[in-house]
């Protein structure tokens, strides 16, 4: 990962943190990432890093019937922000 | 919130903390159910009260009413973040009946620029409030400040003629008629 990847890893998992074991909706997450990072993250930036973090097992998500999928932090994704920090 | 809930761990194998475990049987709980608790908690019953019930019907105890209120509130801001799902959906079905022609990703991008501008909007007004914060902290430690200073002249009247003879006082250094005038007016200073 470059420092920008990091950066935005770190801000969406910060926004995460801050939720502190509540749970949203991706376009939640990448606007309040973007409001972190001080300035809006470009979507393909955000996706590649949401799906690479997913992949690592950072997030719990919940399919909803309506809502579509709600995110929150899991413990490896606690564990891989102190590591980031 | 159903009352057959297993205890739940954490990857450490420690039992979650009692406050995780309420959140996240809030998290698997039908919209029902949460409301059941938001009437609770909205209501004029004691907090006391409403612990003791959910340790009956969640067995999940509460250690203080404090804990039930740190609950309350981060219900309340999830709430608001499920209010901004749903805003978020609406924003997505109006932009695709109004802009046919846009792909799916011209729409979520412009559903994403209104969430951001309305997260923008609420984070200036939290920052707007911890400013006025730090205003009022200021304007407590200025106002401190001349009740001190004020209080300093007072006293420094008072013990005007000690003081004088103190500054007149020839065998003394400068420091040591400064201290002696601050312990006279301050009395024994701190180490």
């Amino acid at each position: 990962m470059t420092n920008r990847q990091i950066g935005i890893a770190k801000a969406i998992l910060d926004v995460l943190h801050d939720w502190d074991g509540g749970q949203g909706h991706e376009i939640t997450i990448h606007a309040d990432a973007s409001l972190k990072f001080r300035v809006m993250i470009p979507k393909n930036e955000f996706d590649e890093i949401f799906r690479e973090l997913n992949s690592r097992g950072c997030f719990i998500g919940v399919p909803t019937e309506f809502k579509g999928t709600l995110w929150s932090l899991s413990d490896t994704g606690k564990k891989v922000r102190q590591e980031m920090a | 919130m159903s009352d057959n809930q297993k205890p739940r761990g954490t990857d450490s194998g420690k039992a979650e903390a009692p406050l995780a475990q309420l959140k996240d049987l809030w998290r698997r709980s039908p919209e029902t159910v949460r409301d059941y608790w938001r009437e609770q908690l909205s209501s004029s019953r004691k907090l006391s009260e409403i612990r003791a019930e959910i340790l009956t019907k969640l067995k999940i105890k509460l250690s203080s009413d404090g804990k039930l209120s740190t609950f309350r509130d981060w219900m309340i801001e999830q709430d608001l973040r499920d209010a901004e799902t749903e805003r978020q959906l609406e924003d997505h079905q109006q932009l695709e009946k109004q802009n046919p022609n846009w792909t799916l990703d011209q729409v979520r991008e412009e559903v994403l620029t209104r969430s951001y501008m309305r997260s923008l909007a609420q984070g200036d007004f939290k920052l707007g409030l911890a400013t006025s914060r730090e205003h009022t902290r200021k304007q407590i430690v200025a106002l401190e400040r001349e009740k001190f200073e004020f209080d300093a002249s007072k006293a420094a009247l008072k013990i005007w003629p000690s003081i004088r003879q103190i500054s007149s006082d020839k065998a003394m250094s400068e420091s040591d008629k400064v201290l002696a005038v601050r312990q006279k007016l301050f009395g024994v200073i701190p180490k």
